[in-house]
């Protein structure tokens, strides 16, 4: 589903990943740990669309090379990766963020319905759903308004950057629960994470590591 | 489009139009005194250099000062003409006077062509009516009050109007009466080398409570028209006056707008404006706090496109004691639009107790595009709170790159961070004014 070929990512003059090759397949689940710093991050911005990093060599989807695609091109073809830090979108509430990206394509009602639907299994509170995104939202919230997301938008490769972290235990349960759920033979989960304690939550098929810009199994 | 009116003034700003002008209104003496003197210093003034703008274009000899489309003010929108309803309909007044307001007047060119109140509002005493009426209806009211907050003698623009008035409203809001559904004024320039001088007064009395709502627009044609309008407030003793305005004229009207509200005792004023259209625009509603304990507000929305200059802003005097005022601004500037913020405070030395707050925003979308910001404090009282914020710059690229991981274009992206970013600004309006805000935002952002 997603290979890396090659890839060298460096931001301004300093290399950040070094020749990296991987091939993740179709329907499995991955874990990519690695400390603060090696460079997890940087390869997700990579993948879908920061064109400020300057990239060598190739991301191919679906055998498709995306490596110079635009962000909104490379989420129109099924990516989606959660923040680590989300911004702050100021005056633009959840609600009118999923109106203005469903907008012409659906029922404002259906749409409404089916927010409020996977909401409440994630339990957001309706209340948050009127608040401008992330603006003054705790670490929780936040990491449940990028999953909120994942399951609306519906990729086929979904990546999570540090799902875990800033989370209480019960909150990440449920969200692993849902994202289970949501699991199917086309999708492909990627976690980014240096905590261990994903593996209480979830069976991954393969665990990699990055450390100093490389990738290791 | 040649339209037809039942009087047409002498083309100029000159004598023999001033003249004709006193002749056709038929007002009481003071009202010609007060024309006359307006007239007299108007001859002696010169245009103002102001930082920035360029009034060189507007040439007060070829501008017709009084344009009157029919003969008499109807109270049903059917007894209009076909053309000039159907303006008012495309603009939906009709439709939001059913929704929104208890009562609407509309001003066609110089003249109130359409008003009507709800019942209630006649039966609690309230007074909403075009001023031409008012001056001969409520002369002994008037008299005092009329140039009691702004002279006639100010400068250029506050004599021009003075001398060449013509429409406007006089509201007037008895003790302790809350007015619960907004009064509103529409404004409509169809011609081009035309002056509109409306003139209005809002009066509300101890404890009473209003909102006012005025709108504007213009069809685009080839040369340029200009409006000089001036509204006079007075908020007595713990009343409260909202004024709102959606300024939309089309891009070839210089518009010079003055507006003054004094409060007394515990009073409040609120200021709502909303800059999106004109060529230029020179506006900064002035509060002057006057009783103890009286508050104004001050909120700003200004979006610069293309061959705009918008000068807005905001002025407070605080002239009594534990006074507070609050000022937010927020620009939009973009292809090669420019934006000027002019903001005033002042806290004279025996003035304490006083809290002012001021912040402006700019957010500039490209490099031909330019926001300016004259921020003054002038703060003789060493124990007045005053604090004051200023933020420049474009869309955050993180939040843009954000938005876009998620699919949405550039253009969907852009236009959902400045629908954002003028949210907080436009939020207490009516709801139809809040989407046809963003839908005008949204016009300009993408040039439709």
């Amino acid at each position: 589903m997603l290979t890396l070929k090659n890839l060298t990512v460096k931001a301004g003059d300093k290399t950040i990943l070094k020749n990296l090759n991987f091939h993740f397949e179709k329907g499995k689940v991955y874990v990519i740990m690695g400390p603060n710093g090696s460079g997890k991050s940087t390869l997700i911005r990579a993948i879908i669309g920061d064109r400020s990093l300057s990239i060598q060599g190739k991301i191919l989807f679906a055998s498709k090379n995306i490596s110079h695609l635009p962000p909104e091109k490379v989420a129109a073809l099924g990516i989606y990766a959660s923040f680590q830090n989300p911004p702050a979108i100021d005056g633009v509430t959840i609600y009118q963020f999923f109106f203005s990206f469903f907008g012409a394509k659906y029922d404002i009602l259906e749409t409404k319905d089916k927010i409020d639907r996977i909401a409440n299994a994630l339990a957001i509170k309706q209340e948050l759903l009127d608040r401008p995104m992330n603006v003054k939202f705790s670490g929780g919230e936040k990491k449940k308004l990028e999953v909120l997301q994942a399951l609306l938008i519906n990729p086929k490769l979904i990546i999570f950057d540090e799902i875990d972290s800033g989370v209480d235990a019960e909150s990440l349960k449920l969200i692993f629960t849902n994202l289970k759920k949501f699991q199917t033979k086309d999708k492909t989960f990627i976690f980014i994470t240096h905590y261990e304690k994903i593996f209480d939550y979830l069976q991954p098929d393969v665990i990699l590591t990055i450390k100093n810009g490389v990738i290791t199994r | 489009m040649k339209q037809s009116y039942f009087f047409e003034s002498k083309q100029g700003l000159s004598d023999q139009s001033i003249d004709q002008l006193i002749r056709a209104k038929n007002e009481p003496d003071w009202m010609k005194d007060f024309r006359k003197k307006g007239y007299r210093f108007f001859c002696k003034s010169k245009l103002p250099v102001i930082k920035g703008i360029d009034l060189s274009e507007i040439n007060f000899n070829e501008i017709y000062s009084f344009l009157k489309p029919i003969e008499k003010q109807v109270d049903q929108w059917e007894k209009l003409p076909a053309d000039i309803k159907a303006t008012y309909e495309k603009l939906n007044i009709p439709v939001w006077e059913r929704k929104y307001f208890a009562g609407v007047s509309a001003q066609y060119e110089s003249m109130v062509v359409y008003e009507k109140t709800k019942e209630e509002l006649r039966r609690q005493g309230v007074i909403f009516v075009d001023m031409d009426t008012a001056v001969r209806q409520y002369g002994d009211k008037l008299q005092t009050l009329f140039g009691s907050v702004v002279a006639a003698d100010e400068n250029i623009f506050t004599a021009l109007n003075s001398a060449f008035w013509s429409g406007g409203v006089f509201i007037y809001v008895p003790k302790n009466v809350k007015v619960s559904l907004p009064l509103q004024s529409y404004f409509y320039i169809s011609r081009n080398q035309f002056g509109q001088f409306e003139r209005t007064l809002i009066l509300a009395d101890e404890g009473s409570e209003v909102t006012y709502l005025e709108g504007c627009s213009a069809p685009v044609y080839s040369s340029y028209s200009l409006h000089a309008g001036l509204v006079e407030i007075i908020v007595k003793k713990r009343a409260k006056v909202r004024y709102i305005t959606v300024q939309n004229w089309s891009k070839n009207i210089y518009n010079i707008s003055i507006k003054r509200a004094v409060v007394e005792e515990n009073g409040t004023i609120d200021w709502t404006v909303a800059s999106i259209g004109s060529k230029m625009t020179i506006s900064y509603p002035t509060s002057i706090l006057k009783g103890e304990g009286a508050r104004s507000s001050h909120t700003g929305l200004t979006v610069a496109t293309a061959g705009q200059v918008l000068n807005s802003g905001a002025r407070v005097i605080h002239a009594a004691l534990r006074t507070s005022s609050n000022i937010v601004s927020k620009s939009l500037s973009l292809k090669g639009g420019k934006s000027i913020f002019t903001g005033n405070i002042r806290v004279p030395k025996e003035i304490s107790g006083t809290k002012s707050f001021m912040q402006c925003h700019s957010l500039i979308l490209d490099n031909q595009s330019a926001s300016l910001s004259f921020p003054s404090l002038t703060i003789e009282n060493n124990q007045a709170q005053i604090g004051h914020e200023a933020t420049f710059g474009g869309l955050s690229e993180e939040q843009l790159f954000y938005l876009k991981s998620r699919g949405l274009t550039e253009e969907e992206a852009t236009a959902l961070l400045i629908n954002g970013y003028i949210a907080p600004v436009i939020k207490d309006m009516p709801p139809d004014y809040i989407v046809e805000l963003r839908k005008l935002t949204e016009m300009e952002i993408k040039g439709g």
